[in-house]
């Protein structure tokens, strides 16, 4: 074998090295945007049941008194917080 | 082995970035919060902070010896934070104790992680370094886990790990205006009437961060009824197995919480004692989901929980009898 022979094989293999961590490096980026949560809270009468999911803001915990209720007038209270899924667009 | 050590270098990266970004959302809430003297000062003496195990080839007073030397380390806390921070409220401050622990655990794993690659490079050990890669993605993982946490606790959402706490909130506040007490540091009692049975519900102090002391709540209860308790009922998150459904909520018997021993030794100690019949129920979830924001399909789970307990109050317990329920996890998010 040439001596320039073994440049181009020793090239070739540093190319397919380089575009092999290149797929990995994308795959690895592509996992970590795979998931998207988006956090709601679940407001509840207890008297009527009348039900109300707005978005989660600093300051909710569970079983915090909101708004009157809409239909009875009574107090409701935060019921749940959770985590949905994001579809992805 | 060369590409092997590039690998867990490449890896390595990711986690020390995270933990710097980790460390960086503390000082932010430490700053926001006024802390007084420095702040990065201050998190350096908590990020490296450490409890030595009691011995245990001497097994007397083990479990009380281990309690001891962790209500040590959480009051020593407590009170470092109440000092640099006296005018952030009782829950903000858990919470943010809760995030030390976290920046803590992944500053942990970096310099573990960090520590093998340079002896096994030292060493020239390629048993040592083919390990570690092979064990990487799953550290960069739990990584990943502990970074995902702090927000939850930074921005005070109820984590998967609190389905537990959640379940006897809705329990105490379902039987009309349940009369509720702080039994114990940090964990308050729920007294409410379900099915002509009374129940004694206990949980850990809400909305802020902890899980409170259920174990020492459990004795403190059993012992001022005299023992006359028909049975205890406890209810916990618990660690799923790759392929089983989250939220999903069975049965067994035993004390269903995952604390490192004394909570647990004392729930069974007293159960022996006066032959109480000690049932739990658990709810699948990953550890990511437990120390995450809580999905809804584990919120979910607090119905089919309660469907259970009326279920099990019908079939073993008969009216007018009192049972204890306990609902074990992080309370953050979650009032009473």
């Amino acid at each position: 074998m040439q001596i320039s022979e073994l440049y181009t094989l020793l090239l070739l293999m540093l190319l397919l090295f380089l575009i092999t961590s290149l797929i990995r490096v994308f795959i690895e980026r592509k996992k970590l945007k795979r998931e998207q949560f988006q956090t709601l809270t679940l407001i509840k009468c207890s008297k009527c049941g009348y039900t109300e999911e707005r978005e989660f803001q600093t300051g909710d915990y569970i079983l915090k008194p909101e708004k009157e209720c809409p239909k009875c007038k009574a107090q409701t209270r935060i019921f749940k917080i959770y985590d949905v899924k994001v579809p992805r667009k | 082995m060369m590409l092997w050590i590039r690998n867990i270098k490449m890896r390595l990266a990711r986690i020390e970035r995270l933990a710097k970004e980790a460390k960086k959302k503390v000082l932010d809430v430490l700053k926001k919060g006024g802390i007084k003297g420095d702040p990065e000062k201050f998190l350096n003496t908590y990020l490296q902070f450490f409890v030595i195990d009691p011995v245990r080839d001497e097994p007397t007073n083990l479990m009380r010896r281990l309690e001891h030397l962790l209500d040590i380390r959480q009051k020593r806390m407590k009170l470092g934070l109440k000092q640099v921070l006296p005018d952030l409220g009782e829950f903000t401050r858990n919470n943010l104790e809760i995030m030390i622990e976290a920046a803590r655990a992944l500053d942990l794993i970096y310099r573990i992680v960090r520590h093998y690659l340079m002896l096994g490079q030292k060493t020239n050990n390629w048993i040592l370094i083919m390990q570690l890669e092979l064990e990487m993605p799953q550290i960069v993982k739990l990584a990943e886990t502990y970074y995902k946490a702090l927000d939850a606790f930074k921005s005070g959402k109820p984590v998967g790990d609190g389905i537990g706490a959640l379940a006897a909130a809705t329990l105490m506040n379902s039987g009309g205006s349940a009369i509720k007490k702080e039994i114990v540091e940090d964990t308050i009692m729920g007294v409410t009437e379900r099915k002509g049975r009374k129940l004694y519900v206990i949980k850990a102090k809400g909305p802020g961060g902890t899980v409170g002391k259920p174990g020492e709540a459990v004795k403190k209860v059993v012992e001022e009824l005299k023992g006359k308790v028909s049975r205890i009922i406890m209810i916990d998150a618990a660690l799923k197995l790759e392929g089983e459904k989250t939220g999903e909520v069975i049965e067994g018997v035993g004390a269903a919480i995952g604390d490192p021993g004394p909570e647990k030794f004392k729930i069974e100690s007293i159960a022996m004692k006066y032959s109480i019949p000690l049932d739990s129920i658990i709810i699948k979830e990953s550890l990511e989901e437990a120390i995450t924001p809580m999905r809804k399909e584990i919120s979910n789970a607090a119905e089919k929980v309660i469907e259970k307990i009326d279920k099990a109050l019908e079939e073993r317990t008969k009216e007018g009898d009192i049972v204890v329920i306990v609902g074990v996890g992080n309370t953050v998010g979650i009032a009473q």
